[in-house]
């Protein structure tokens, strides 16, 4: 059974006829010998290869006429196209399909028309090979001229085909340089790509390093964390990308877990995202301070996804700021013992005195030997002090060191003591200059110290000295601190003879040796 | 040595005029001096003592300190807040007066009862409290 066949103006018809891409094309010797052919076949002065559209026929190939297109109702081969088999119309003017045909009425007058239909493989109509002559012929075609000019039609479809299979091959094959190149653009790209990550996580590794910072972000549904190398490090964990939170947990200090971002992985709004705390290193065991700063990272609807953050050692800082807060401390602690030493000084100094101005020379002669302590004490950060440097700041505060004489190894003094010498000291060579051997020109004092056992032993002994005068009343705050001894150990042995006082103090090297 | 014996020829002396007596525990020589003269200026007799160990030594031979007056900051084995509990252990009918310049010590840190003062600390109210002490 034959398909019925499309109307000229059917959409999917003028889709198919499209597809073969001939309408409006140059010549083609092929399609010009198909012509030729059916003029000779038929005995016709006219022979085309007609292709039907939706408004007008165009001819691919003309023998014997010289328009290459009409308008569709001047198209016999419209009429062609309406029916199986090939149209033979013997009297143009006689058919009522044709009659009115302007063709036909007027210039130039067709008369016969027979016309092959162009089929496509699967019987879709696109057109025609068909002969045209200006007189009726009665008799028509003869079958054999018939069966010719059909053959010439099918000649013409494979053309047609061929033209659209190599077009296609035209097409893919320019796809397929297109899909080569595009593979290969892909690849460098990839390459290229692979280069900068590669760069790129050489430059993060490098900043991670430098800054001493881990990365990490932590999917909040599964507690699975992505880390960074450096991450691992600051841990001393094996280095991998992929831990879960809750390995971190053990390392925590169990008294600074509260504040690991536990409720954070409920999606805690509240949760703190800065924090500073203790670890045990995985490796070492070794304590250290981690500070953790994160931010969360929310979808539309503003729930938390994810917590991306930052791990940084600072153990240094912690370390450094409890130093600066222990020196702090200590700084006015000595501060408070100075206070206290001037306080006592004064009162002291200013206790039961009529002598206002000699009391007032005598106060600031004391606070000069404290502050000179103070300056010997500086030279080691108020650790220690050399006890030969000590003897050698405060006595010539009071005469020429020439009248000296100073020998003794080498003995590193406590602060405590190196003020508590020096006081003494000052009390020792104020004495002196008053009423011992420094109060006449040829006078002398020889200073030595030893260790004996556990003991420091320092003498002082005047020569060349007047008698002392005796002691007269209530004694003075010097002769007072003479007889409290080094470093207040009270163990002191004082002797006065016609040349000066020779006066032996020990004090335990432990003492004041002490911090 | 020589301290030893000033020290009972002292505490004899005193001990006629029957003044109540008061360990000075101070291991700067300056600043035990000027703490003796605040306890003779308070009205009692002051006993000194350059260390803790020295200080527990005395109230072991002597039976009549009703006070020490203590620093903190003391070299040797024990510091003064150790010698005060000590005292408060041991003899706790002793009263203490503890000084220190150390600001991280707080009147918590002492045994109770006793008071506590900041060096530099201000003369009449430590008299004040020795003698509130002294009853």
């Amino acid at each position: 059974m034959l398909s019925p066949l499309p109307s000229v103006s059917d959409a999917d018809r003028l889709a198919v006829l499209r597809s073969y891409d001939i309408v409006d094309t140059g010549i083609e010797p092929a399609f010009n010998d198909i012509v030729t052919l059916a003029r000779e076949v038929c005995h016709t002065p006219v022979a085309l290869i007609s292709f039907v559209e939706a408004e007008r026929q165009w001819f691919k190939a003309a023998a014997g006429l010289s328009v290459c297109e009409t308008p569709l109702d001047q198209s016999v081969c419209a009429h062609a196209i309406r029916q199986h088999g090939t149209l033979v119309i013997r009297d143009l003017s006689k058919d009522a399909r044709t009659k009115m045909n302007p063709l036909v009425t007027g210039e130039p007058h067709i008369r016969f028309y027979a016309g092959a239909l162009l089929k496509t493989p699967s019987g879709v109509p696109l057109g025609t090979v068909c002969v045209v002559d200006l007189k009726p012929r009665p008799e028509g075609l003869t079958p054999a001229q018939i069966e010719c000019l059909e053959a010439l039609a099918r000649r013409a479809m494979t053309q047609l085909e061929l033209r659209r299979d190599a077009a296609e091959k035209r097409a893919m094959a320019a796809e397929q340089k297109i899909a080569v190149d595009v593979s290969v653009a892909r690849a460098l790209e990839t390459e290229r790509l692979a280069v900068l990550l590669k760069a790129s996580e050489a430059r993060l590794r490098l900043a991670q390093q430098i800054g001493d910072i881990g990365s990490f972000e932590i999917e909040m549904q599964t507690g699975k964390m992505q880390v960074t190398e450096w991450f691992c490090r600051l841990l001393g964990m094996p280095y991998r990308t992929n831990y879960n939170y809750s390995d971190l947990l053990p390392l925590v200090f169990a008294e600074d877990r509260a504040k690991m971002l536990d409720g954070a992985l409920r999606a805690d709004r509240s949760q703190n995202l800065f924090a500073e705390y203790r670890i045990k290193r995985a490796d070492t065991g070794e304590t250290r301070w981690i500070a953790r700063h994160a931010e969360y990272v929310r979808d539309e609807a503003g729930l938390p996804l994810r917590l991306v953050g930052t791990l940084r050692d600072i153990t240094v800082q912690k370390t450094a700021n409890a130093q600066q807060a222990m020196l702090n401390q200590e700084l006015s602690h000595r501060m408070k013992n100075t206070m206290a030493l001037v306080q006592a000084i004064a009162r002291q100094t200013l206790r039961g005195t009529a002598d206002r101005e000699a009391a007032i020379h005598a106060f600031d002669q004391r606070i000069i030997a404290l502050s000179s302590a103070h300056d010997v004490l500086l030279k080691q950060s108020w650790l220690a002090a050399d006890l030969r440097l000590v003897v050698a700041r405060i006595l010539p505060l009071h005469a020429d060191l020439a009248r000296f004489s100073i020998t003794g190894p080498a003995v590193t003094l406590g602060p405590k003591a190196t003020l508590s010498l020096s006081l003494l000291l000052h009390e020792l060579a104020t004495n002196a200059v008053k009423y011992g051997s420094l109060s006449v020109p040829a006078g002398r004092v020889a200073i030595d110290w030893e260790i004996e056992g556990d003991d420091l032993v320092l003498q002082w002994h005047e020569t060349g000295g007047p008698a002392p005068p005796p002691e007269s009343g209530k004694p003075g705050l010097g002769s007072r601190l003479i007889k409290m001894g080094l470093a207040g150990t009270g163990r002191v042995e004082t002797t006065y003879t016609s040349s000066g006082l020779t006066a032996t103090f020990r004090a335990a090297l432990k003492i004041v040796k002490e911090n | 040595m020589l301290r030893r014996p000033t020290a009972r020829t002292t505490l004899q002396q005193h001990a006629s005029t029957a003044r109540p007596r008061i360990l000075v525990v101070e291991d700067e020589p300056l600043l035990l001096l000027a703490a003796m003269d605040l306890v003779e200026d308070a009205g009692f007799t002051p006993v000194p003592a350059a260390s803790a160990d020295a200080a527990i030594k005395i109230i072991e031979d002597e039976n009549d300190i009703f006070l020490v007056f203590t620093d903190i900051d003391m070299p040797g084995s024990m510091d003064g807040l150790k010698l005060a509990a000590a005292v408060r252990h041991r003899w706790p009918p002793i009263h203490i007066i503890v000084v220190s310049g150390l600001v991280n010590v707080q009147p918590g840190d002492l045994p109770a009862p006793g008071e506590f003062f900041r060096k530099p600390y201000e003369t009449g109210k430590v008299i004040d409290a020795m003698r509130r002490l002294a009853g």
